[in-house]
């Protein structure tokens, strides 16, 4: 497992080298800005990439072919992907939230209690997100996944109809105390697409 | 004696292919070439050796054990290298070592730069700007670096200079010097077997043709060149196979059971290649028609 991620960050160290500078000059302009809350979703979104990045490149190289003939389990794989998506977004959190709070801090715009209820929310859409990837970039591949996460990724758009609609017949009041149950389900969609993926990895041939 | 591989009876359906009823043994110690024209099953032969196609039917056995028995610790005695080198391009085989140090507990990093330096392959350079020999050096490289027991050779020489070849061929013979050692090498480049290998196998359409050690196909086996009328003198039962040619008939055929006075020659592996894919298998039937049509 631990030879699999090292395989991954070796690979991925030049983009990650890249992304560092750009989030430094971020960090500048958001503080100026004053909109240190982008930087969160900005992170969680080249964690998202990266991860993508990773799957291309195995797949360009035919690393799967080969990974499945050295002494490492299908599952171990597998897992090595979900821990590198957690450690991407993991690493996004722990670097920007300090900020965002040390600029809120300087500028008291919003109480603490509603930057982490952001924070929590966009992390579990971040874990709802690589909950759907992997097992699709698994199964079809990352060109066919790409189309298929696309369409997916836009049905929110439509969802947000629906939201509405519970504003209006719900309140906002009801609506955000449901919002707590919302990492729990990105926790169990997690779970479920790491079964999945192990399912579909297990069978795939090479 | 455990053998190094037996695959017996193994089946496999692909999309418009099939592997057939493929049985070899590979017993250690020794090298057996793997022989076929692209698309015969080599490949698909040696993805279900390692699980990388799951098999229809049959049993394959690796160092006297099925794969599932015991899956990573056969699979730590093993070396594979594929026609391509497939690591991400963006690595080098300096990267390449500090991870692989990680997957092989028996991984020799002094002898992994011992070989890059000998095959003088960069170090520090990524894959992209590497030549198709120095990746293929590279790879070989990266599966003896474990000290492997087998090695599992998919096309390793195809698309190399003869200069190349014949390097990685030494490497091969280097392997060899421990008699635990055993290599399946795929190729149709038959004159690299010719120089290493002790086993030829040799695939047609998904089929096995034979499993013949290298001496007995090259000494025992004989060609006989002639006219159609000449031919009707051979001996049915030592023909092999036989193709048409310009001037007449190319046969294969047991050189013990042809009398003395018939002209032959020692075949290579690449005529008995040829007159197998190119011609006319002889079996029972073909006998038997002979036979009538000589009443």
């Amino acid at each position: 497992m631990r030879a699999l991620l090292m395989k991954d960050f070796l690979m991925l160290s030049k983009q990650i080298k890249m992304m560092v500078a750009i989030f430094a000059v971020l960090i500048i302009i958001s503080f100026i800005t004053n909109m240190t809350m982008v930087l969160v979703i900005f992170s969680l979104i080249f964690a998202s990439l990266q991860l993508t990045t990773a799957f291309t490149f195995d797949e360009m190289s035919k690393w799967d072919k080969y990974a499945n003939t050295l002494p490492v389990d299908r599952k171990t794989i597998v897992q090595s992907k979900y821990v590198l998506g957690l450690i991407l977004i993991a690493s996004g959190i722990v670097i920007f939230t300090p900020v965002v709070f040390l600029s809120d801090e300087m500028t008291r715009q919003l109480p603490f209690i509603d930057i982490f209820q952001t924070i929590v929310i966009v992390l579990s859409i971040a874990l709802f997100y690589i909950s759907l990837t992997i097992p699709l970039f698994i199964k079809f591949g990352t060109q066919k996944a790409r189309f298929i996460i696309f369409a997916i990724v836009f049905l929110p758009v439509f969802g947000s109809g629906f939201i509405q609609y519970g504003l209006r017949t719900v309140g906002l009041n009801q609506l955000m105390s449901y919002i707590k149950y919302v990492p729990i389900a990105a926790f169990v969609f997690l779970l479920l697409s790491y079964f999945v993926s192990v399912k579909w990895y297990e069978r795939k041939e090479f | 004696m455990t053998n190094a591989i037996e695959v017996q009876n193994l089946l496999k359906h692909l999309h418009r292919f099939q592997l057939k009823d493929v049985s070899f043994t590979l017993p250690k110690g020794t090298i057996m070439g793997f022989v076929g024209e692209n698309g015969a099953g080599k490949t698909t032969t040696i993805k279900c050796i390692l699980d990388l196609l799951k098999k229809d039917g049959g049993k394959i056995k690796l160092f006297g054990k099925e794969l599932h028995e015991d899956e990573l610790a056969i699979k730590s005695e093993i070396g594979v290298v594929f026609d391509d080198l497939n690591f991400p391009e963006s690595l080098t085989a300096k990267k390449i070592s500090k991870f692989m140090r990680k997957v092989y507990s028996t991984w020799d990093d002094s002898y992994y730069c011992e070989l890059l330096n000998k095959l003088k392959v960069h170090e520090n350079k990524k894959l992209n700007e590497l030549s198709r020999g120095m990746k293929m050096k590279l790879s070989i490289a990266i599966a003896l670096a474990h000290h492997p027991k087998l090695l599992i050779l998919d096309e390793p020489t195809s698309g190399l200079d003869p200069i190349v070849r014949d390097e990685i061929l030494d490497l091969f013979l280097d392997f060899m010097q421990d008699d635990e050692h055993s290599i399946l090498f795929s190729s149709h480049i038959t004159s690299d077997l010719e120089k290493i290998a002790d086993y030829i196998t040799f695939i047609h359409e998904g089929k096995l043709l034979f499993s013949e050690s290298k001496d007995t196909l090259l000494y025992d086996y004989a060609i006989w060149r002639g006219t159609k009328d000449e031919f009707e003198d051979l001996p049915s039962e030592s023909i092999l196979a036989i193709r048409e040619q310009a001037y007449g008939l190319e046969v294969l055929l047991k050189r013990n059971e042809v009398s003395t006075a018939f002209e032959l020659s020692q075949p290579t592996i690449e005529e008995i290649m040829l007159i197998y894919v190119r011609g006319v298998k002889a079996d029972e039937s073909f006998v038997n028609e002979r036979f009538f049509n000589a009443q």
